[in-house]
């Protein structure tokens, strides 16, 4: 071959989501604002300036309402495609049919998904992993004022009738086990129960045009297929950030060898996920005040992402994806359940500190801050 | 899309129906993104959307009797790739020092023959001056032909082969033994499209 043919061959770049409704979108922004702008081309230069500002933020105000409502029924047309999952009688608390609501939201890999070699590879083929599989467990605590989201860490030891075992090892049998476990290990009665489907759920990444998220150097983790060479603004797509809240081997490369950041354990990865959320809910909000066209992109996602248990209702359903699009991300708080290293395996973890309804309390009246060392390296993972 | 697919036209049609320019962004949006993200990886996706958007705002400037727009589009990325030399020129550095790991099942002589390769590709392209390198990957990653770089890069056709020529010595000299001699010679992508004859 010479070295033009070796040339053409060669692909430095491994982008491979698709930004075409992004592209189109802010092509369409541009076709828009230029009707808006032979419009007051007519007047003076200062009351050009006035009129614009005030159409934009007339625009504006009307398309971040107009968005919201339109999410709701994007979401509401799809209602009957979020998947159903019916539990026996007595393993939810029936009682709570208004705030505050407690939610088990469980980020499940079921690897109904992985039909190729290399996702086999990725993730561990549906053979060698029997059953389903918690990575994330979330206990949402909504009231009319605010969230609290406490993440369960995988590695968390509880009681199994005399026996300690890994909190995610009872979502094998699926979500019955694991909600018995929560009720009696962590003293918390659970009204709702929702599962996620990562793959699924990661295409609101790419609706929303992708996350721009700070990397302080070059990340890889070859479980989870995370690779970002160049440091700096990273934009996230929806593979990228589900690399990213999936790896529990990270490393990072210090100018000249790859060094482990993987952390302690689970912790590291529950803090990249609640920050990612974090971030994923402002630019949700940015997107469908502002963007009408993929609104629907993110109804799709979200409800083909959910499996919800078969007593939550319509309207709530609505009422939680409201919520996230909505709610001022300020009034969310992100923590981890109080735990420390357990006594005969330093590799697993146990309850440090209160369970029950103080874990969502504010710090101030008795609740329990987020607890555990703080892996994540400064500025990694901020917006920008 | 239909059967005689007219860009000039259809941008003329643009300026006083403005929504009509959104079919030049169908008819072009994948190749230009391709080739946009792998030329500048993450950025590719704000350069391509960039592009069409500074190609709405100067679509007056099209010559209409031209049947396809897409020589111009890559003209636009070109312009807006300078803002992105530097990105581009660490992505290539970075990609000839990082470690590729691969899958551990392939064979590892093709390999570590891949991972050569592709180090000293990149670090020959980031050697390769900006304007010799924009137009060797216009050839050979666009495949626009000579004519079409001219008429993206607004250049006379003699400077498109002379750059050329400089940016593919460049190639073999850093490529040096992992290129075969003999065929090196024919350079046959580059010959004018049925479309332009």
């Amino acid at each position: 071959m010479n070295e033009i043919e070796l040339l053409r061959e060669f692909d430095p770049s491994s982008v491979d989501d698709d930004a075409k409704p992004a592209a189109r979108a802010a092509l369409d922004a541009a076709i828009e604002g230029h009707g808006l702008g032979t419009v007051t081309d007519r007047r003076t230069s200062t009351r050009r300036f006035a009129g614009r500002a005030l159409v934009a933020a007339v625009v504006t105000t009307v398309l971040a309402v107009g968005g919201v409502a339109l999410l709701q029924r994007q979401v509401d047309d799809r209602i009957d495609r979020v998947g159903r999952r019916t539990l026996p009688a007595g393993v939810l608390d029936p009682s709570a049919v208004t705030y505050p609501m407690t939610i088990l939201v469980v980020g499940s890999d079921s690897r109904a998904f992985v039909s190729n070699a290399q996702d086999a590879q990725t993730f561990g083929s549906a053979a060698s992993q029997s059953g389903q599989r918690a990575d994330v467990m979330m206990l949402v605590r909504l009231t009319a004022t605010g969230v609290t989201a406490v993440s369960l860490p995988r590695d968390l030891l509880v009681d199994d009738r005399g026996t300690p075992r890994q909190l995610n090892a009872f979502f094998n049998d699926g979500p019955q086990p694991l909600i018995d476990a929560i009720k009696t290990d962590l003293h918390v009665e659970i009204n709702h129960y929702v599962q996620v489907d990562f793959r699924s759920f990661m295409k609101v990444v790419d609706a929303v045009g992708g996350l721009r998220m700070n990397v302080t150097d070059p990340i890889r983790d070859g479980y989870s297929g995370l690779d970002v060479a160049v440091p700096g603004c990273t934009r996230f797509d929806g593979n990228r950030a589900l690399a990213w809240v999936r790896s529990r081997h990270l490393e990072a490369f210090d100018g000249t060898r790859w060094i482990d950041r993987s952390g302690a354990g689970d912790l590291d990865r529950i803090q990249r996920l609640q920050q990612f959320l974090q971030n994923l809910m402002v630019a949700t909000k940015a997107r469908v005040g502002n963007d009408l066209g993929s609104t629907q992109q993110i109804a799709d996602a979200v409800v083909s992402s959910l499996t919800v248990d078969s007593r939550l209702d319509r309207d709530t359903i609505k009422q939680l994806v409201h919520r996230f699009v909505q709610d001022d991300p300020a009034t969310w708080t992100f923590r981890t359940l109080s735990v420390e290293a357990a006594p005969k395996d330093t590799n697993r973890l146990v309850v440090a500190g209160p369970v029950g309804d103080a874990m969502f309390l504010p710090t101030a009246t008795g609740g329990v801050p987020t607890v555990g060392p703080h892996t994540l390296p400064p500025g990694l993972g901020d917006p920008c | 899309m239909s059967g005689d697919p007219h860009d000039g036209r259809l941008i003329r049609a643009s300026l006083d129906a403005p929504e009509q320019f959104a079919d030049i962004f169908e008819r072009h949006y994948r190749v230009i993104d391709g080739y946009c993200c792998r030329r500048f990886g993450g950025d590719g996706h704000d350069v391509s959307a960039q592009t069409f958007v500074e190609a709405f705002g100067s679509r007056h400037r099209f010559e209409f009797d031209r049947a396809d727009a897409r020589p111009w589009l890559f003209g636009i990325v070109a312009n807006l790739g300078r803002r992105h030399r530097r990105t581009e020129i660490r992505r290539l550095r970075a990609y000839a020092r990082v470690d590729h790991r691969q899958a551990p099942e392939a064979d590892l002589d093709a390999r570590v023959d891949a991972i050569a390769l592709g180090e000293r590709l990149a670090s020959a392209l980031h050697g390769i001056p900006r304007r010799d390198r924009e137009t060797l990957l216009l050839s050979a990653w666009a495949d626009l032909s000579y004519e079409q770089i001219a008429e993206a890069l607004a250049i006379p056709i003699g400077t498109v082969r002379s750059r050329l020529a400089r940016a593919r010595g460049r190639l073999r000299t850093a490529l040096g033994d992992l290129v075969e001699d003999g065929e090196a010679d024919e350079w046959a992508p580059l010959q004018l499209r049925g479309d332009e004859a």
